[in-house]
């Protein structure tokens, strides 16, 4: 008997515990989204530049495998994305006014964006994610806005057919206070999730144009 | 004589049986030590003709000997996700730009060939000298008449990292697998 009462409260602990964890984040009502959504779109207007460092966090399903890269971004206005591995290997990708440029292994290759649908989506979800422009993507997503005090999550659902093959679910996280991005959770049909946590944000800081000369 | 004649019946039966696929060292599923704990990561660079594509490759020996791999791009978008096993490749998941029956076609049988001939004799490789000799791995060079013609499979070590390339002459195909290091992961 005491085993059974001992189990009814373990399950009934957990079963609160999971409660916490979901009843966390509420979904915002109509105004309360509304004041969010501009307030954090008047936010990324302001943004001319932004530097910040990047843990990425892959967890590959099939094989229970996490794989873990760092690196920096920096972004300029307009449309200028810097994105550099450095590690678990050097890599650099640009997204330059239309043109995408990459750098491996001493070998740079450039073509436009145009010919790369996946890649211009990702970095369009990127800077809009970087920047707060969430409105940006409501012609692509569905969203949803929800949040338990100190932070804002927004959850992307796409809208079309191409890009739900590519994504399930896209979530990102911002700070309420700040309206600063904290992470972005994309969510693949394979089952495999891969979480960017942002840190050490810089906003408005010299962002020289050279930075974005790659050869 | 009905005895013989069961007897050859039955090595024909058997010989017939026999992928060409099938690597000539430790069957088809060959117990690859390197990645039977712990999954192996590679920076892989996928070139077909003058386009090429990078991303990190990881491969995991299951318990059953099959060998399941993942290859994704740098920002963790998926390319495709297999499972090899007895001398052929399940394609698990393949990207949306890269769902088509000749890319997949072409897929499984160098995956298969790769994972067999190339992961499979990854253990061959050294690994402490550097600039160690490159192996060709396929075609056997004791088996050179059988098999897949215009494909080449060869490994080599550069310091502590392993090296395994896959040539598909015929397709202008080439995957080239660097493994990373622990500390580099």
């Amino acid at each position: 008997m005491k085993r059974l009462i001992s189990l009814y409260l373990i399950i009934l602990l957990a079963s609160s515990h999971l409660d916490a964890q979901t009843a966390s984040f509420r979904n915002l009502d109509g105004n309360q989204k509304e004041t969010f959504r501009n307030n954090l779109y008047a936010s990324s207007e302001k943004i001319i530049s932004l530097e910040c460092s990047f843990v990425q966090k892959q967890v590959l399903s099939m094989l229970s495998d996490e794989v873990v890269s760092k690196g920096t971004m920096t972004f300029k206005k307009t449309e200028r994305l810097l994105w550099t591995y450095s590690s678990p290997y050097e890599f650099v990708f640009l997204m330059n006014n239309g043109r995408i440029t990459t750098k491996s292994e001493g070998k740079t290759s450039s073509f436009d964006s145009g010919s790369s649908p996946l890649m211009k989506e990702l970095c369009k979800i990127m800077v809009a994610g970087l920047k707060g422009d969430t409105k940006s993507l409501e012609t692509s997503f569905n969203t949803k806005y929800l949040t338990n005090g100190s932070q804002i999550k927004v959850v992307m659902t796409p809208k079309n057919r191409s890009l739900g093959s590519i994504f399930n679910q896209i979530d990102l996280l911002f700070d309420a206070a700040t309206y600063l991005v904290s992470s972005i959770e994309m969510a693949e049909p394979s089952g495999d999730r891969t979480t960017i946590s942002i840190n050490n944000i810089k906003i408005n800081g010299t962002v020289d144009d050279k930075v974005f000369d790659i050869h | 004589m009905i005895k013989y004649l069961t007897y050859i019946s039955l090595a024909l039966v058997l010989c017939s049986c026999t992928p060409k696929m099938s690597p000539a060292h430790g069957g088809f599923n060959p117990v690859v030590a390197e990645i039977s704990e712990k999954p192996m990561h590679f920076r892989a660079t996928v070139t077909f003709g003058k386009n090429s594509v990078t991303g990190l490759m990881a491969v995991k020996q299951r318990s059953d000997l099959a060998i399941a791999g993942s290859f994704t791009n740098e920002f963790g978008v998926k390319g495709f996700d297999f499972i090899y096993r007895d001398g052929k490749t399940d394609l698990i998941y393949v990207m949306p730009a890269m769902n088509r029956a000749m890319v997949k076609k072409i897929l499984r049988r160098d995956i298969s060939l790769l994972s067999g001939y190339g992961i499979g004799n990854i253990g061959k490789l050294g690994g402490d000298s550097s600039g160690e000799a490159l192996q060709i791995f396929y075609p056997d060079p004791a088996e050179k008449d059988r098999g897949i013609k215009d494909i080449l499979i060869s490994g080599c070590s550069r310091g502590r990292k392993k090296i395994i390339a896959l040539e598909d002459f015929r397709y202008k195909l080439r995957i080239d697998l660097i493994s990373l290091l622990p500390d580099e992961e």
